[in-house]
């Protein structure tokens, strides 16, 4: 895609006076994914703009929503930064998209991706908060199936794995565990899947009817073939909730611990990991619900899917890479 | 069009100058007989005042169905263009300049067919008047349901957008990281690389070729970061209207 034509003498014969330039360098595959990841902050800075989060009513009304079910000591600051964007709708949403844009940028741009990368992080960790509150964590409410634990804690969990650095030793077996180690990029595999597996038999979403509720409450807004596709999940999972669920817990916590298996069998569960990603942004986030004009992000299923390539065993080839 | 209007008049101001400076690129590169990617260039014009005339119709100088007819001469080009690159180098080969690979020309067409999709999804305000006056809005009618198409030219874009730039910080002066020797892409015709330890015969140390090309105003001009820029900026303002259509 790069150009170097200005740089280069207009035949490919060697000429006098002609002077080289460098070639494009093919990145290395945690350079590709961190590059997947720009394209999903770039993505989420381009959602920012659409008209409805310039109005008060994303103040006012989608805000506040995260609030629900928190203690007061989290709910608190959810509900002022509401109001505060509220009076400052379109100064505020221009903020974020802008800011969102640019660590994608960021991200892309070589002499940037450090701090873009821990920008984001922290702009990670301050949106888990106050725009999603907490993803349920805190107020019972988290579901795998709809996103928990939250979208943007994996984009942080991304940006420390992907980090641009190499630990010594020897060379890890997966892209994720280059910046943190092995043993830590399992913890925080184990940590993150294990919960989901938990969420999944939480409070209400192991009643029969409450799997079948969720998806069939996603329908407003989406274009007819996806409401379509929500109504018959929702009839296919009817007053069957409580065993969907334990499977769904069942198939995260094999998730969870196959990181600690050995290579081939890992790569399995990845694929598990993958495909249950897949099934999630499809069935339960309604691809992130980008049809309705009221997305802010792609939600986790691609995200879990991009995690789950990072932890891909990589058997033959475990050469250090440039990036 | 749904959005504010002030972003509608950013995004076309920048669409407008992306089209300008690729209008001086064919200029610069015609009067210092320099290379340039001419179909590219003249794409970007083309696809930078058509958007700027999406976004502000007060600034569409041409008809909506001769834009449609445009994107599809556009496309078909980029098409040849895929097969043309397939047959001579493959599909993992680079061409001449040791730079585009066949995504290059993939994503061209991809544009072509986005610029084509808007036109036919959006819903004409005062029909094809002779300023071709169109209002960007939602997708209506049988479009409204059609959304994985805008969805998948969205992914592309994006995708696009962020390799172009991956690949101009490259050449950045100020991306130090891996400041070891690179292999060549042209040679000098009367002088050829010197080898060393460190710099095998063959190769230039980055700056090299920093150093040569700072002191001529056309290699400035026509630099490649600035088209990379064009990319970008193109790619993302039509992820913008995508999303408003969406």
């Amino acid at each position: 895609m790069s150009d170097v034509s200005g740089a280069l003498p207009s035949s490919t014969a060697p000429r006098a006076g002609a002077i080289s330039a460098r070639a494009w360098v093919r990145p290395a595959h945690r350079r590709k994914l961190q590059l997947v990841l720009a394209s999903i902050w770039l993505l989420d800075g381009m959602l920012q703009l659409q008209a409805f989060f310039f109005t008060r009513a994303f103040g006012n009304q989608m805000i506040p929503m995260t609030a629900s079910g928190n203690p007061s000591l989290i709910a608190s600051p959810i509900t002022w930064s509401g109001t505060l964007i509220a009076h400052h709708a379109v100064l505020a949403d221009s903020f974020f998209a802008v800011f969102q844009v640019a660590i994608g940028l960021g991200i892309a741009w070589r002499p940037t991706t450090r701090g873009a990368l821990a920008t984001s992080i922290v702009w990670s960790l301050g949106v888990w908060w106050v725009g999603e509150g907490l993803g349920g964590v805190v107020s019972g409410a988290a579901n795998p199936v709809n996103g928990a634990p939250g979208a943007v804690m994996i984009y942080a969990l991304l940006a420390v794995l992907l980090w641009p650095s190499d630990r010594g030793g020897r060379s890890p077996s997966f892209t994720a565990a280059r910046a943190v180690g092995e043993r830590v990029a399992k913890a925080l595999w184990f940590v993150l899947w294990a919960s989901l597996a938990y969420f999944a038999v939480l409070g209400e979403n192991r009643s029969s009817q409450g799997l079948s509720s969720l998806i069939g409450a996603e329908t407003t807004g989406e274009p007819g073939w996806v409401a379509s596709l929500d109504r018959q999940a929702a009839s296919l999972v009817d007053h069957r909730g409580l065993a969907v669920m334990v499977a769904l817990a069942v198939l995260l916590a094999i998730v969870a611990v196959g990181t600690f298996l050995p290579s081939r069998v890992a790569n399995a569960t990845l694929v598990v990991a993958i495909v249950l990603g897949i099934a999630i942004w499809i069935v339960g986030e309604n691809f992130g619900a980008l049809f309705t004009n009221g997305a802010t992000d792609v939600n986790s299923g691609p995200l879990l899917v991009l995690l789950s390539i990072s932890y891909w065993r990589r058997v033959a080839d475990h050469a250090p890479e440039a990036v | 069009m749904s959005g504010p209007t002030w972003l509608a008049d950013f995004f076309a101001s920048v669409m407008i100058l992306v089209a300008a400076y690729s209008a001086g690129r064919l200029l610069a590169a015609w009067r210092w007989s320099r290379p340039t990617h001419r179909d590219t260039d003249i794409t970007h014009i083309v696809m930078g005042t058509a958007m700027a005339g999406m976004l502000v119709s007060a600034v569409n100088p041409i008809p909506t169905l001769v834009w449609e007819f445009v994107f599809v001469v556009v496309a078909l080009w980029f098409l040849w263009r895929c097969y043309g690159f397939t047959a001579r180098h493959g599909l993992n080969g680079r061409d001449e300049d040791h730079v585009h690979h066949l995504s290059h020309y993939v994503t061209h067409v991809v544009m072509a067919l986005a610029m084509l999709y808007m036109y036919l999804a959006a819903s004409p305000t005062t029909g094809s008047s002779a300023g071709g006056e169109m209002g960007m809005t939602g997708a209506s009618g049988a479009t409204a349901d059609f959304v994985g198409l805008p969805l998948l030219f969205l992914f592309v874009l994006l995708a696009s957008a962020v390799w172009e730039l991956d690949g101009a910080g490259q050449w950045s002066p100020s991306w130090t990281e891996p400041r070891k020797a690179m292999p060549v892409v042209q040679l000098a015709g009367s002088a050829s690389p010197v080898g060393s330890a460190d710099r095998p015969v063959g190769t230039l140390a980055p700056d090299d070729a920093e150093e040569a090309i700072s002191g001529d105003p056309s290699r400035r001009w026509l630099a490649p970061g600035l088209k990379a820029a064009c990319h970008v900026a193109m790619c993302v303002t039509m992820c913008y209207m995508l999303i408003v259509m969406l």
